[in-house]
């Protein structure tokens, strides 16, 4: 028995496939063909079973049908894709670096108009109080609420980053934090690059300044790089932090390894990371 | 292949690609498209309405969407997402292009969407081109035609073109009796065209 699209053919018999769209989407993703015994499909077959009428609807469905899953698919693969994501954290990067010097020269700007209320926040909390006319003699007021503007921007494409890291690398994401673990990619340059990596260059992702140092001269080597921002790292007793970082890098190699060549979550792996992480700890 | 003057075009909703129009014709042009190339350097390949086509490695569809001008049903193989975005759009308005995302060498993960085809067209950027073209003959017809538009870079970029197109001819010729060959100089280079038919094979 041959299946094809539109129905299994047997010899000269065809049964034909229930003529229902989300059925034949659903049909045609799964079929996978043995070559040994196929021969390319009959339209006639299927009209001789009553699938179509004539080879006009024949072509339409297939046409049809070809479309939604190839849309969908389509879809998928660029969601898994990483070369959005690694986008993603670079428009993340501009964002911030914009609304760091944006704030630093508001609080400067701040400081001359009225010195005694300092504090670099200022401003931007109460953009009201510097509207015209209040002692400011230019009125910053449109800026800083562009600023407040810009920083929710910031914090929900941080968590667009999250979600999207959630898809293009599950395990990573759980391991890490789905911000982290974009950071991590975006600096490996690529998912498939991270998990050619040996953990030790992931350790140190993110302080290539202070490996340098270190290697050209007398510097101390640097414990970690991105994987700082993980909580665990970020919280661990200055004792064991180079520990807990070195564990979570090799965790994390593994994972992005997971990540390429499954892409599904390993709850049980995740669970174990935790464990060692927790020994590393103690160890202190 | 209808002609205006010496230019190659097609019959069809322009607007593709930017292409130009000619009297209401679209221009197929032989720098953009191997098919059309072949065809400025003497090799005439007749396309025809009742005509099916599969077509491997289809990119972006800008020569798709002239084939499927001229044929009655095209089955378009691409493997990449990013273009198949753009093909996307071309089958919209191509009702009869079948748009398959699927990697050529795997035959076996389309075989149930095909019918049987006049006219194998492949140009796909794989080391295993050969392959590929034999792995898919299956789906011609007895007598059928592969016209395999051989990227000789992707195949090994040491030994010289020559060599290359000699072995891939060998390679293609457990296959198909192979009739013609073609560089595409100066249109594209670095790139050859092997014609051939499905020949029937003893042990099948």
């Amino acid at each position: 028995m041959i299946s094809y699209w539109f129905g299994d053919v047997d010899g000269e018999h065809c049964m034909p496939a229930p003529r229902e769209k989300e059925a034949l989407l659903k049909r045609i993703s799964s079929i996978r063909t043995n070559l040994r015994e196929y021969t390319p499909a009959d339209w006639q077959l299927a009209s001789k079973a009553g699938f179509v009428r004539d080879r006009m609807e024949y072509l339409k469905w297939l046409h049809l049908l070809c479309m939604e899953v190839t849309e969908v698919r389509v879809r998928q693969s660029l969601e898994r894709d990483d070369g959005e994501l690694i986008r993603l954290v670079g428009l993340l990067d501009a964002l911030a670096f914009s609304i760091n010097h944006i704030r630093e020269q508001l609080s400067r700007l701040q400081e001359i108009d009225s010195p005694l209320r300092r504090g670099p926040h200022t401003v931007a909390k109460r953009p009201k109080e510097f509207r015209d006319g209040e002692g400011a003699h230019v009125s910053l007021a449109p800026i800083a609420e562009e600023l407040i503007r810009m920083e929710r921007v910031r914090a929900s494409l941080t968590q667009q980053i999250a979600q999207r890291a959630d898809r293009v690398a599950p395990n990573c994401s759980a391991l890490l934090g789905g911000t982290v673990a974009a950071r991590l990619i975006a600096r490996a340059g690529g998912l498939e690059k991270l998990a050619c990596m040996p953990s030790s260059s992931i350790q140190i992702l993110g302080a290539e300044k202070a490996l340098f140092a270190h290697l050209r001269g007398g510097e101390p080597p640097p414990k970690h790089g991105v994987i700082f921002q993980h909580g665990r790292v970020h919280a661990a007793p200055r004792t064991c932090r180079g520990r807990v970082a070195r564990v979570i890098a090799s965790r994390t190699a593994i994972s992005a390894r997971l990540d390429l060549y499954r892409g599904v979550l390993d709850r049980e792996f995740i669970e174990e990371t935790e464990r060692r992480v927790a020994r590393a700890m103690k160890r202190a | 292949m209808i002609w205006i003057g010496n230019i190659p075009v097609s019959p069809g909703e322009g607007g593709v690609y930017g292409e130009r129009m000619l009297e209401g014709y679209r221009v197929w042009d032989p720098f953009r498209s191997k098919f059309s190339a072949l065809h400025m350097l003497g090799k005439e390949i007749e396309l025809s309405p009742e005509m099916r086509v599969l077509y491997l490695g289809a990119a972006h569809g800008t020569t798709v969407s002239h084939v499927a001008d001229y044929v009655e049903v095209v089955y378009a193989i691409e493997r990449a997402p990013l273009p198949m975005r753009h093909l996307l759009r071309v089958a919209e308005r191509r009702k009869n292009v079948i748009p398959i995302l699927a990697d050529a060498r795997e035959p076996e993960t389309y075989a149930h969407l095909l019918e049987e085809v006049d006219l194998l067209y492949q140009d796909v950027a794989d080391q295993a081109q050969v392959e590929i073209a034999l792995r898919n003959r299956i789906f011609l017809k007895t007598g059928g035609l592969l016209v395999l538009m051989l990227k000789v870079p992707c195949i090994d970029c040491t030994s010289g073109p020559e060599a290359i197109l000699e072995s891939a001819r060998d390679g293609v010729a457990k296959g198909y009796e192979i009739f013609d060959h073609s560089w595409l100089a100066p249109y594209h280079e670095d790139h050859a065209a092997i014609m051939g038919k499905k020949k029937v094979v003893a042990d099948e």
